[in-house]
């Protein structure tokens, strides 16, 4: 993959012109102005990007590749990509909307390239819990989780960009070339499937 | 607006499924919650959707492995380094320290040697391209005899479509200009070959499936779709021009048999 004309971040201290000169600013800046400062070579600005992103994209990576070691490959690919990228961003636009198509279709990609025999790790996800689970929902979480996925790639997709990157539908839509109407309806769709899983096994989620 | 459950009135279900995502106005969600009053079914409906969105948004909470920032860092401040030149620099290398006889013979033979590259550069990228004697399937030269390549003229889109074949894989190179929301679609056989990406365009935008993958022509953004060989057998490709669902020209390409280098 080629980089943009813009290229990479120069990531060296004291190159670009940065607006956060406390560390704390950095957490509350935007989406848009990290990103403009990180292209500009503000390593700071591009940690923040990265510290603010990497759950969302590594659970999303996760859920598509059900393996942990095929999350980690994606998300580090994903970050790659976007910070080469970053010259084609349009600040307009939401930028966790613009990381998810990202993430989508290197997820997509991986899947596709990787070999049968490599397909899923069966162990996921019954021996991998989150270790800040609240106590009490654990066994929702994980008739939830292996519900999750259960459901084919059509309708995982739609729960995971709005659960995990909170999209709205028009962006969904967008990032899934499918009418509005059908986004909504896969969802809704998705939702009543794992509903009727959840009361199946006899877990409440309310 | 989605069907409704459990006999519950679709306009009702519709606004329970939006009031979850966030998406109902001010308005839609006074009238959801007046329901939501009168109506049981109503209520326990956005009670047991709620605490399912709740349930699925906490599972993106799935801590990733700490070595991945540190990874990631590296390899961004390890493309952004400049590359190290010896002691010196190029300027010394290029302009030996002798004298000033020894100086002129050095920049004849730099020019000459400069000319000789140029030459050869443009012996190898110089093609002559028959347009009419292009019909339908472009067979790509084999090996090291460099691209084939031709000129697409068809319904308002113009540029160029020349293939490529060496040991990073063989593709095709795509530098189109038109109206209209412009897309190539590649067909092959997943058993013989991969996708393994894109060089320009909008490498956001690729929609890659099983044996089949999309990209955006985007005026003025020339773009490099590359595929890689599972084995050593011939490969052939469907390229199709589309602008919207409508195909505007397709051609079938096939590349050569070729030793994969693992």
């Amino acid at each position: 993959m080629t980089l943009d004309a813009q290229g990479p971040p120069r990531g060296t201290e004291g190159v670009g012109a940065t607006n956060f000169p406390e560390a704390g600013l950095y957490r509350e800046a935007d989406d848009a102005e990290l990103a403009k400062a990180c292209r500009e070579g503000d390593q700071r600005a591009c940690e923040a990007l990265f510290d603010k992103h990497q759950r969302r994209i590594y659970n999303v990576a996760l859920r598509m590749a059900r393996n942990r070691e095929d999350a980690r490959d994606i998300t580090q690919n994903v970050f790659t990509k976007v910070f080469a990228n970053l010259g084609s961003y349009d600040p307009r636009f939401k930028f966790g909307a613009w990381i998810a198509r990202i993430a989508l279709n290197e997820s997509l990609n991986f899947i596709q390239a990787r070999r049968p025999q490599e397909q899923v790790d069966e162990r996921w996800p019954s021996d991998e819990r989150d270790p800040g689970a609240v106590a009490g929902t654990g066994e929702l979480r994980r008739v939830l989780e292996a519900a999750l996925m259960t459901l084919s790639m059509d309708y995982r997709l739609v729960v995971i960009l709005r659960h995990f990157m909170e999209l709205t539908y028009t962006e969904m839509a967008s990032i899934l070339e499918i009418p509005e109407k059908t986004v909504k309806s896969r969802l809704f769709t998705a939702r009543q499937m794992l509903r009727e899983t959840l009361t199946r096994q006899g877990v409440q989620a309310w | 607006m989605v069907s409704g459950s459990d006999g519950l009135d679709p306009r009702v279900s519709d606004l329970v499924q939006r009031e979850i995502d966030g998406a109902n106005t001010k308005t839609e969600s006074a009238e959801l919650h007046d329901v939501v009053k009168r109506d049981p079914l109503a209520r326990r409906t956005l009670e047991e959707f709620s605490g399912l969105a709740r349930g699925l948004d906490g599972l993106a909470s799935v801590p990733p492995p700490a070595e991945m920032k540190r990874a990631v860092m590296r390899e961004i401040t390890t493309r952004s380094q400049p590359k190290r030149r010896s002691e010196g620099g190029i300027l010394a290398w290029l302009w030996p320290g002798r004298g000033p006889a020894l100086r002129y013979a050095w920049i004849v033979v730099m020019a000459v040697g400069l000319g000789l590259v140029v030459t050869y550069w443009r012996t190898l990228n110089h093609i002559d391209v028959d347009a009419g004697s292009v019909s339908g399937t472009l067979v790509p030269a084999a090996g090291d005899e460099g691209p084939t390549e031709r000129t697409i003229d068809t319904q308002g889109v113009t540029g160029t479509m020349r293939t490529v074949d060496d040991a990073a894989g063989f593709g095709i190179a795509l530098d189109l200009s038109g109206s209209g929301s412009l897309r190539v679609v590649f067909d092959f056989d997943p058993a013989v070959a991969r996708f393994s990406g894109i060089e320009g365009g909008a490498p956001e935008a690729v929609q890659a499936g099983d044996g089949r993958v999309r990209i955006p022509a985007v005026s003025g953004r020339p773009v490099t779709a590359r595929f890689e060989r599972l084995g050593g057998a011939g490969i052939t490709l469907g390229v199709r021009l589309e602008r919207a669902e409508t195909v505007l020209q397709e051609w079938t390409i096939k590349f050569p048999r070729r030793q994969v280098q693992r």
